[in-house]
């Protein structure tokens, strides 16, 4: 990954000397991507996050940012990143508009550039209405627009959508969507798999402050399709004498066998041989391959 | 460096900043202006200027009973605004340096102070107006305002409060609630006013006592607290400079040196 906009190299850090929360880590982000960082909760990722926006010190390795080490472009670097970190930084007592100017100081962004991304967020016709009294949907969307203001390359959004309902999802992922064809990086992080396996294009898994995979969301899946649990439903597993010969197998009940293939291409070389010995196959299922099952395998196999 | 300051005054239109400073300067203005008005011969002395005891006794009950409460409360409530939105971090993931981040805070502080020294002196000049129109004969109208005696007095307890400035800011920071620093400011407060107004040297270890000992406000006798007079300044007044540079400085290197937000 030659193009890493985002990097970061063996990163270490913990709060006593014997409990890590990264511990030796490494990540790659691919410029132009949408990463999805996944990790069940306590893996590392806000930390990861709080580590690569500089507001973690003392911690060990080097994290590269559009090819610099942060340590020596701190805090400069930062204009070229919006970030979303757990909740939204929203100010209850001000309006949208005010929120924005806030941000806006900091950046140096014009009135302008405010109207325009309240339009972005679909938030220009609230008034003077105060952001405490938004839903949660709105407030996240003013986060966004918080990230978005200063039109950074990169978008670190942590756990986005938290909270939001099925719509405002969906919302998000469009205007995710959208900014990643406008050529910005998005490094997203969840622990809702479903959301990421729709929304992002690369992928790091994390699990107790290590990544344990890294790579497109297709080597991921060939990764799973090389390690497959099938479940054949036939007629009766008493015909079943000679399969032990060419394949190991469980009997799950007296119609249901299960088995564990290295490589799917084996599953049609099974069907033909229950076929050729008269055994009537009813039904096969290879289990689910979606993300969900493929993040609770790999962190299965390393436990 | 203006920029940050201005996004630091918007974040200050909030209802209990503003709430703190009308209650303060009505508390100022209300204890003026019954004085007077109960009293209103103890202005009126032939030939005197009465806007000068009009002045003396607005900048005299300010610095006495309310600006140390006012810069406790106040300093809290605007760190408070960032601790209650849960704000710190991504004001701290812009592209500025925290230094210039914590000195627009700063600066913000003292504009609002600034804000409320200018609506009490606005304030006394009303009552000035106002105690004419019931008094003719207390003769307001006949002389200048004069409020150089109302400013003066004003700078130089500024001068003496900038030590609390120092540590409520430094507190505020580390703290990063609202009921410990504030609790712990007014809880010294207390014990700096009993100790300030006993007329002892101990006084000098109690910058929340300087805006009480650090000029003769004519409430209370100072004599025995052994100011030594540097001509511009006073020792009170060096000694709360150099807490607030002390103060400050700390406050901005440990919270560069703060390993987590």
């Amino acid at each position: 990954m030659s193009n890493s906009i985002l990097q970061l190299r063996d990163v270490s850090f913990a709060y006593t000397s014997n409990e890590f929360i990264l511990n030796g880590m490494s990540m790659h982000v691919p410029e132009g991507s949408i990463y999805g960082f996944l990790g069940a909760n306590g893996a590392g990722k806000t930390t990861t996050f709080k580590a690569i926006l500089g507001l973690l010190k003392g911690y060990s390795g080097n994290i590269d940012f559009q090819g610099s080490n942060i340590r020596t472009t701190y805090p400069k670097y930062l204009a070229k990143i919006g970030t979303l970190i757990e909740a939204p930084s929203i100010y209850d007592h001000l309006d949208a508009f005010n929120n924005l100017k806030i941000w806006s100081n900091y950046y140096g962004q014009t009135k302008n550039r405010i109207c325009e991304i309240l339009e972005l967020v679909k938030l220009e016709n609230l008034g003077s209405k105060k952001a405490g009294r938004f839903s949660t949907g709105m407030r996240q969307r003013l986060g966004i627009a918080i990230a978005l203001l200063h039109d950074p390359n990169v978008l670190i959004l942590d756990e986005p959508t938290n909270g939001l309902d099925p719509f405002g999802v969906e919302a998000l992922r469009g205007i995710l969507f959208d900014l990643n064809k406008q050529g910005k990086t998005i490094v997203v992080s969840s622990h809702i798999l479903s959301e990421i396996e729709k929304t992002a294009n690369h992928l790091g898994i994390l699990k107790d402050g290590k990544m344990l995979f890294e790579g497109t969301k297709s080597e991921l899946h060939n990764l799973r399709n090389t390690n497959l649990e099938v479940k054949f439903t036939i007629d009766s597993s008493a015909k079943l004498e000679t399969l032990k010969d060419i394949h190991s197998y469980r009997i799950i009940s007296d119609q249901v066998i299960e088995m564990h293939v290295s490589n799917k291409n084996e599953i049609p070389m099974i069907v033909k041989y229950l076929i050729e010995n008269d055994i009537n196959i009813y039904a096969v299922n290879q289990k689910n391959i979606a993300l969900q099952d493929l993040f609770l395998s790999i962190n299965n196999t390393q436990n | 460096m203006i920029q940050y300051i201005k996004s630091e005054i918007i974040k200050c239109v909030y209802v209990p900043i503003i709430g703190l400073i009308g209650f303060s300067v009505f508390s100022v203005i209300f204890l003026v202006f019954l004085i007077h008005y109960v009293d209103v011969e103890s202005i009126m002395f032939l030939g005197k200027n009465p806007w000068i005891k009009l002045w003396n006794s607005g900048a005299g009950f300010m610095s006495v009973f309310t600006f140390v409460p006012l810069l406790i409360l106040l300093i809290s409530a605007v760190f408070h605004i960032e601790n209650q939105n849960n704000t710190w971090k991504q004001l701290f993931t812009v592209p500025v340096s925290k230094r210039k981040i914590l000195l627009s805070k700063l600066s913000a502080i003292f504009i609002l102070i600034f804000t409320f020294c200018f609506l009490i002196m606005i304030s006394i000049v009303v009552i000035g107006w106002y105690l004419n129109h019931l008094y003719p004969e207390s003769e307001f109208s006949y002389y200048p305002l004069q409020p150089f005696y109302f400013i003066k007095p004003t700078c130089i307890t500024l001068i003496n409060a900038l030590g609390v400035i120092g540590i409520q800011f430094f507190l505020s920071l580390r703290f990063r609630n609202f009921l410990a620093p504030m609790t712990l400011g007014l809880f010294i407060f207390i014990v700096s006013f009993l100790i300030g107004v006993n007329n002892t040297p101990l006084s000098h270890y109690f910058p929340h006592a300087y805006t009480l000992i650090g000029q003769d406000l004519q409430m209370f006798t100072i004599d025995k607290i052994g100011i030594v007079d540097y001509g511009l300044f006073n020792s009170i007044q060096v000694y709360s400079v150099s807490m607030f540079l002390f103060f400050i400085s700390m406050a901005i290197y440990l919270e560069e040196k703060r390993s987590k937000n």
